[in-house]
This record gives C-alpha cells, structure tokens and sequence, in this order.
C-alpha cells in the first residue's frame, strides 16, 4: 500500500554508520550496539535532514505512526476521536498508527528512539528547544516545501513558524499555543469594588488594598512545579522590560545585565518579599496547587498570574463557589505595551528525516493547521489547546465559555500584529531557562541580589548562544 | 594364577584415578550448569549495567547534548565539575546528609534494637511498626510528611488552633535553612526502622553467656551494650556506616519529591544536580562526568573498607 514517496531523497548509508553496522556484525555485537546507540549511540540518521535535497511534495499515502501525550482521560477520549479518528476518515489513503505516552518521559523515549531509529513518523518535542537539538542531529525533515504545498503561512500564525526555523529552514511547527493572563475572582471583585487594572499603578494599588483586607493578592506556589517560578519572570520580563529588549536580548543584542531587565527583577523580587505572592516568600515554596486553587475559589486570594492551561483547573474549583474573569497582564514599568501577550508552545511536531511516508506524515500535520472549527471544538469542549492557527470568533461552537474565547481570539488578533512576548521555557536555551527559575529562588530569599541574579545569566546565556543552543525567536514586526 | 604383584599397583592408581576424573567431569559439567544458570543475569547486567557504564565512562569524556554526535573533549567535564559552585554545593550538602545519617538513623537503629533485644513479647508486632514506614513507598512517605508538615494545613498549623503555637507558621520545607534537614528527617523516618531489624538480627547472634557474665559482674544495660552488643556486632555495624555513606551520596528520591532540590538550592544534591544536567539542561556529557566522579566516591570508601578488612580490622 504505501507508495516509496520517500526514495528519491534517500541517500546511500553513511560510510560511517556502514563501518560500525558492518564491524559490529562481525563482532556478533549488534545486540550490544543497539544498546548502546539507544543509550546514546552518536550515528547519525542522515537520511535527508538538515544539509538533504530540496524536497518535492508527493502523493499522500502510507502508514505514519504518531506517538500523543495528552495526560487528562476526557481530554485524551476526545482527542482520539476528533483528531486522530476524524483524520483516518478524512484521509482512508492513510494509515496512522497512534499511541500515547507518558508526558513526562516523552522526550527521553524519543530521544532514544531516535537514535535507535525507531522513532516514529511524527517525531514530538516539549519545546523548540528539545526540537533544536533533533535538527542539530539530522533526525528531521525540512518542512519548507511542506509548508509552501499547503499553504501554511495563510494557515498558521506567522510566528509559530518562524519559532520553528533554523537557518531559515522550517523544522518544527508548535501542536499547541498558550499564554500568560491573570485570572481573578470576579465575585471578590464585584464584593470590594475593584475592577481589573491597566497598568502597574493600578496593579499595585489594588494589591495593597487586598493585602490590607487579609486577601492574598496573587495565588501562587511552586512546591509541586519548581519551575512555576519562571511563570512570573516571564511576566516581569516581558511586561516590564518589553518584548522588544527580551528579543534583543535572545538574538544576544542586548545584554541580561540591562537596567530595564534589572528593574523588572528587582520589582519582582519586592513584589514577592511583599507577601503578593502566595502569601510570603517561604510559603510561596510549600503551596501546592489544589489548595492554592480552593483559596483562590474562595476569595482567600484575589487574582493568579498564569498560563491559559489554567483553562482546565479554575472552572472546577471555582464552579458552585464564585464566578471567575482574566484580564491581560498590564504593563508593569514604562514603555512596555499593554494589550501584550507572551508566547509559549506546549510542544512541537516536525517529521521525522527517516520516515518512509513524510508526504503522509506532512498531511497530518497540515490536518492540525486546516480543521479551526475542530480545533476550537475541542478547545471550548474539553480544554484542549490549540494548534497555532488563527482562530475566528464563528470557529467555536455556540457554547463554548465567552472567556476561552476572549482569550485565544484576543491573544490571535494581538500576535498577528506581530507584537508578543517570549515565554522563558519557549524561547530561552535549556541551562538559561533552568537557570531562570532556580536561581530566582536565591534572589526571592535574599541570597542574591538581582543584578548579581541577571549576570550570571548573562554569562550563561552567551556561552549557550555561541554553542548556538538558543531556540530561533520570532522578530516584533509592530 | 598368581597375580602379579603389580596388576594391583597398577589397578590401584587406576581405581584412584577413575574416580577423579568422574569427579572432576561431574565438577565441570556442575559448574557449566552453574554458569548456564548465571547467564541470564549475567547477560542481562552486561546490557543493563556493564554496556552503560562503559558507555557512561566513554560520554563522560565529550560534550555531548544527549542526542547526535559526541565531541572528545578530554578532561574538560572533570574540571568544570570541579570548579561548578551547583555539583560543590550538592556534593556539599550530600556530606550534611551522610552526616545526619551516620548518626540519627544509625543511633535509633542501635537503640531500637537493642530494646526490643531485651523483650520477648509483642517483639514481632514492634518488628513489623518498626518496618512499615521502609517498605512503603517513597512518594507515598514523602506525601504524608508533606501534609504534615504544611504550614497552612499541617499538624503546626493544628496545633496552632489548639493554642498551642511553637510549630505556627514554620516552613519546613519553604524555609533554606530548614529544607535539607526536614526532607533528611522524612528520609530518616523511613529507614530507621530497616537498621533496627539489621541490628536486631545481629545482636541475636551474639553469645548469650556474654550477657550471663557482664550482669554477674555487675554490668547494667548500658555497660552490657558497650562492652557486649557494641563488639559483637561491629561488623554489621561497619557493614552498615559503609551502605548508609554509599547511599548518602547517591541520594536522590525524597529530595525530588520533596523539593525537587530547592528552595533556593538549599536541598540540591549531587545526584538531582546530575539528573537535572541530563534531563534538563541537556548536557548529557557533562552529567556523565559527574556520573563518574560519584561512582568514584562509592569506589574509593569500598576499597578502604576492603583494605582495613585485609589489615585485620574485624569489621
């Protein structure tokens, strides 16, 4: 059944991997070898990746396996059945053979599939950042011909692609977009009169009331998620410094030692010695999130800066107690935009440079790109987030929630005009993004102070960008 | 017929002889089938645990993100890991916590064992108490401490309704200067109870005439568990101050659970600053170093413990 759309870009075996296939043999060590190469074996796939032919697109036939990794069992069920069931109906010349797998070992299992070249058609990463370093081993396919056949760039929000290039090549498109808003408790705010605020002096004022009136300004732990720290440097960076700086900064422009990097550090920083944030500082690192939710739910606590997957969590705490609203993160120093939103993606999907149906495998992907009503669907339905398309207010079903919708038709119209900001676990390299959170922690008790804090990411990040481990950014275009 | 002198000087050896080559076939065949046996394991640590160890010694020469080729780099991994204020501070802290667990685990250890030594009835159901806590899980342990200690909702804060404020407001596990020591004491609360059925089982071997003689020489409990438990269980007990520091080093599950080596990096140890190099910071190579430099602190306190059996340290 499945046509060789492949063959005219294989390439004959690599001369290296032909003398260790060929001596391991000899040696009766295949077995040994495979072991090894899944434990980190360094042959290179090379079967038409990073430095292959230009492609040319061919019928859509085959069998492409794909490996999912949606957790939640509601969210899974409908995600088996209108993508991946949808996509076997409207594509019977396809045969798509999907499996899930744990989230949270996802990357380690492709990783060594990869290696092993046992990975499937449709290769999965957490981020560009885990997809860079597959390009950087050839382990994937350059989609530009892909994308220019099915039109992407009409289809597909115009940064989620360039997130995906390396040296201008398209690799890797985002399965999901997400965001970062605050989420308040509008019943609590209807009971004290406040009303959600424009700008930092806004911000702070109603804080300071809700602190006076034993109302913790913002929920907020990290006790079950370490890295829920860099939720709110994102904020602060982006919302503060400006997106413009952080992009200057990620292309190695602009260094992280910046007076206006260290304003929103430091403002940070006093902001959470202040108590704002989950109710002090030691505490902050001992709350976990269901009790955080219930004192949110509860009015205990009066706003939660975070990202749009909270869509899955607040209804549930929140229903039969008080109504819920989310407003975009106002600016918080001067001359930051306000109406911005910073950017993550949930995960990425390239193909696989060894995958003997890539012509089918790219008419999955292009599936993602093509069905909105779908994909809205799904996302008012059962929370899903989307793929990065635009998506209009008629895409989504007549019940769906008016605040999901605000949210993603607000957040699409804003990044399509090419003003966004940069989430650090997306755009930031995999030493400078841990290095973001961790280290914060040291400046929030007092053991580093933020410029101090803001150096030695700077020092970090430059020896990162000149071993080119920096995920491609897309540019601001306002 | 006479027989000839020598037909039975020469029969004898061959009468010996027989014998021993049976014996030494049936050895042969004995020990192939012993091998045979082995094998499965055998195979199976070479491709689970030698094949990665080898290729673990290889990595922990290159730079090498954990996909794609392997760049030599000689020493270069081993002096960054030496100089990274992250792999000192954990190692550091890994001292602290073979530290806290030569002493508090190991004394608990001692002392429960001892006292249940000198009982005789319900000493099985103290055996089992004593044990639950090490064969439960980890995450099920490191959650039970988690809500126990909460601050908002754990036994300080219910002590605090009751009027009773001493632990309100005490951050065992958000607090730097607490973490380590609050996520060694969970860590502690599981183990001690394997040390007391060690040390119980130890001190059932040792002579009870030994007892009969210190009490007619007037020795209280005190004097008979220095001068008669300590000694006859030296071995055990080194045994065990050898495999508490060997795991010390290689802690790693209650802090990720717990902390996940924070707050602040005030619970950060070598083994979560390696898992986090490879699986987070994607730095395969380097993490292989560190890989190599821990094995070679178990290595290094295993031959010293060897050597001073071969001087004729009876332990």
């Amino acid at each position: 059944m499945s046509e060789p759309a492949s063959t005219q870009f294989s390439e004959p075996l690599p001369r290296r991997a032909f003398l260790a296939r060929t001596g391991q043999t000899a040696l009766g060590m295949t077995a040994l070898g495979a072991l090894l190469g899944a434990c980190g074996g360094s042959s290179k796939q090379g079967a038409g990746g990073k430095d292959g032919p230009q492609r040319t697109v061919g019928p859509a036939v085959g069998t492409v396996t794909l490996w999912y990794t949606i957790v939640n069992e509601e969210q899974r069920e409908y995600y088996v059945r209108s993508n991946i069931e949808e996509f076997r109906k409207s594509h019977p010349r396809i045969t798509l053979k999907a499996s899930q797998k744990p989230v949270e070992t996802a990357d380690r299992v492709t990783q060594t599939a990869l290696q092993a070249g046992s990975a499937p058609d449709i290769v999965i990463a957490s981020g560009v950042a885990q997809a860079l370093k597959y390009v950087e081993a050839d382990y994937l396919l350059e989609l530009d011909a892909y994308a220019e056949h099915y039109n992407w760039p009409d289809k597909v929000l115009r940064w989620a692609l360039d997130a995906g290039r390396v040296d201008g090549k398209l690799y890797s498109v985002p399965t999901n977009y997400e965001t970062i808003v605050v989420f308040y408790n509008r019943s609590l705010f209807e009971q004290r009169g406040w009303h959600p605020p424009n700008n930092r002096a806004e911000l702070e004022a109603l804080a300071q009331d809700a602190q006076a009136s034993k109302v913790v300004p913002f929920m907020a732990g990290n006790a079950e998620w370490r890295p829920a720290t860099e939720w709110f440097v994102s904020a602060f960076l982006n919302h503060g410094a400006g997106p413009q700086a952080v992009y200057e900064a990620l292309r190695g422009e602009r260094p992280w030692t910046d007076e206006r990097f260290l304003e929103a550090v430091t403002l940070m920083s006093d902001w959470f010695k202040r108590g704002w944030f989950g109710g002090g500082v030691k505490q902050y690192f001992t709350n976990r999130f269901a009790p955080q939710y219930a004192a949110f739910a509860e009015g205990r606590a009066a706003m939660n800066l975070e990202g749009s997957w909270a869509f899955e969590s607040i209804p549930g705490a929140f229903e039969g107690q008080a109504e819920w609203d989310w407003f975009p993160v106002p600016p918080l120093l001067d001359g930051a935009p306000s109406d911005l939103y910073s950017l993550a993606t949930g995960g990425t999907m390239s193909i696989n440079a060894r995958s003997e149906a890539p012509d089918a495998a790219a008419a999955y992907l292009d599936f993602q790109f093509s069905t909105p009503q779908r994909v809205a669907a799904q996302l008012a339905e059962v929370g899903i987030a989307p793929p990065p398309v635009v998506l209009e207010r008629s895409d989504f079903p007549t019940k769906a929630d008016e605040r999901v919708l605000r949210l993603y038709t607000s957040l699409g119209a804003a990044t399509s005009t090419g003003t966004f900001g940069y989430t650090t676990w997306t755009f930031w390299p995999p030493r400078s993004n841990a290095y973001i959170y961790e280290q914060m922690e040291k400046v929030l008790v007092g053991d580093l102070e933020p410029r101090e804090y803001l150096e030695g990411l700077d020092r970090l990040f430059r020896s990162e960008l000149r071993r080119d481990r920096v995920p491609p950014a897309p540019p601001q275009r306002s | 017929m006479t027989v000839p002198e020598v037909s039975g000087t020469a029969a004898r050896p061959r009468a010996q002889t027989r014998p021993r080559v049976r014996a030494s076939a049936h050895i042969r065949r004995r020990r192939r089938l012993g091998w045979l046996f082995l094998l499965p394991l055998l195979a199976t640590n070479g491709l689970v645990v030698f094949a990665p160890s080898l290729a673990n010694l290889y990595y922990a020469f290159t730079d090498w993100s954990g996909v794609g080729e392997a760049t030599w780099i000689g020493l270069e991994n081993f002096e960054r890991m030496l100089a990274d204020p992250e792999f000192r501070s954990g190692l550091w802290h890994n001292v602290q916590w073979t530290a806290l667990f030569l002493t508090v685990p190991i004394g608990l250890g001692l002392v429960g064992a001892f006292l249940l030594s000198q009982i005789r009835r319900f000493q099985l159901t103290f055996r089992i108490i004593y044990f639950i806590p090490f064969v439960m899980a980890s995450t099920v342990n490191a959650a039970i401490w988690q809500n126990l200690l909460d601050p908002d909702q754990g036994a300080g804060a219910e002590l605090d309704r009751a009027g009773i404020g001493l632990l309100a407001g005490v951050s065992f596990f958000g607090d730097p200067d607490l973490a380590l020591i609050s996520v060694a004491f969970v860590d502690n609360w599981h183990f001690w109870g394997f040390l007391v059925l060690l040390f119980l089982a130890a001190m059932q071997s040792v002579d009870p005439e030994l007892y009969d003689a210190a009490r007619v020489d007037g020795a209280g409990l005190w004097r008979q568990f220095w001068h008669v438990t300590l000694p006859g269980i030296r071995p055990t007990l080194v045994f065990a101050m050898v495999l508490v520091t060997i795991w010390s080093f290689l802690t790693f599950d209650y802090v990720y659970i717990i902390t996940q080596g924070g707050p602040a990096g005030a619970t950060e140890t070598a083994a979560t600053v390696l898992y986090k190099t490879v699986f987070e910071y994607g730095e395969a190579g380097y993490a292989a170093a560190m890989g190599v430099g821990l094995s070679a602190i178990t290595i290094v306190l295993l031959l010293g413990y060897g050597l001073l059996r071969r001087l004729g340290w009876q332990i």
